[in-house]
């Protein structure tokens, strides 16, 4: 099982690329590249729910949110080897980023 | 999807039955309430798909162009309702809860497609937007 505290993923997001946008209970965070918003986004929960450590089945969603395949690429992006380049590089192959 | 194994006991099914009516936007009068509830306690049934036609954002009613196809799952304590086309998750200790959570979701992401220019997206954003921008009806 895999565990990640949501400060984390939080810190991670805007390193990587992410831009943070705070609404209500929810922090949402967009992948920009190049300056544009590519549309793949993500969010962690604040507020009345507030999951302060994330745990398979909310880590499971926001894989699918950052279009990555496996547990191994979450947790490379989450806690650290994948910089934003490895990350776009990713994207790239899967054609959702242009070369 | 188990069903048998999901359900522990008769308030739960019946509180979940509830979130069920929510999603679909649906007020049966009681005595048909009274039969459906008990005839789910016999068969629990938790549909796989459902459709949303309606945004409920802070007691006010958006209506949809199209319904929103969300499949609903329970994982460990949680339960979901995604998205696939939009690649929306909501979740929440009950349906009714995931269910409000993708609509917040939705609310959200069409006012944020709607703001951007087609100068400022690239790659899926396109297609988002594309979606979003005809999806909620203003009245």
């Amino acid at each position: 099982m895999m565990q990640i505290e949501r400060r984390q993923i939080e810190s991670s997001l805007c390193i990587k690329g992410f831009l943070e946008d705070r609404s209500g209970d929810h922090r949402y965070f967009h992948h920009i590249y190049k300056g544009k918003r590519t549309g793949i986004s993500t969010k962690t929960s604040h507020g009345s729910k507030d999951y302060k450590t994330y745990q398979d089945e909310l880590l499971n969603k926001i894989k699918k949110h950052l279009r990555l395949d496996t547990k191994e690429e979450l947790r490379d992006f989450l806690v650290c080897p994948m910089d934003a380049e490895q990350y776009n590089q990713i994207l790239r192959v899967k054609g959702l980023l242009p070369e | 999807m188990n069903t048998s194994s999901m359900f522990d006991t008769n308030e739960e099914i019946e509180r979940i039955y509830e979130d069920i009516l929510v999603i679909h936007h649906y007020k049966p009068s009681p005595p048909e309430r009274s039969f459906l509830v008990e005839s789910t306690k016999y068969q629990p049934f938790i549909p796989p798909f459902a459709p949303l036609w309606a945004l409920q954002i802070k007691g006010k009613l958006y209506k949809l162009s199209l319904p929103i196809e969300v499949h609903i799952s329970k994982e460990g304590d949680l339960y979901f309702a995604e998205n696939e086309t939009l690649l929306l998750s909501g979740s929440g200790q009950s349906i009714r809860e995931a269910i409000e959570d993708i609509q917040s979701d939705v609310f959200y992401f069409w006012n944020y497609y709607r703001n951007l220019s087609p100068d400022e997206i690239i790659g899926d954003a396109s297609r988002l937007k594309e979606i979003y921008e005809n999806l909620v009806i203003e009245e």
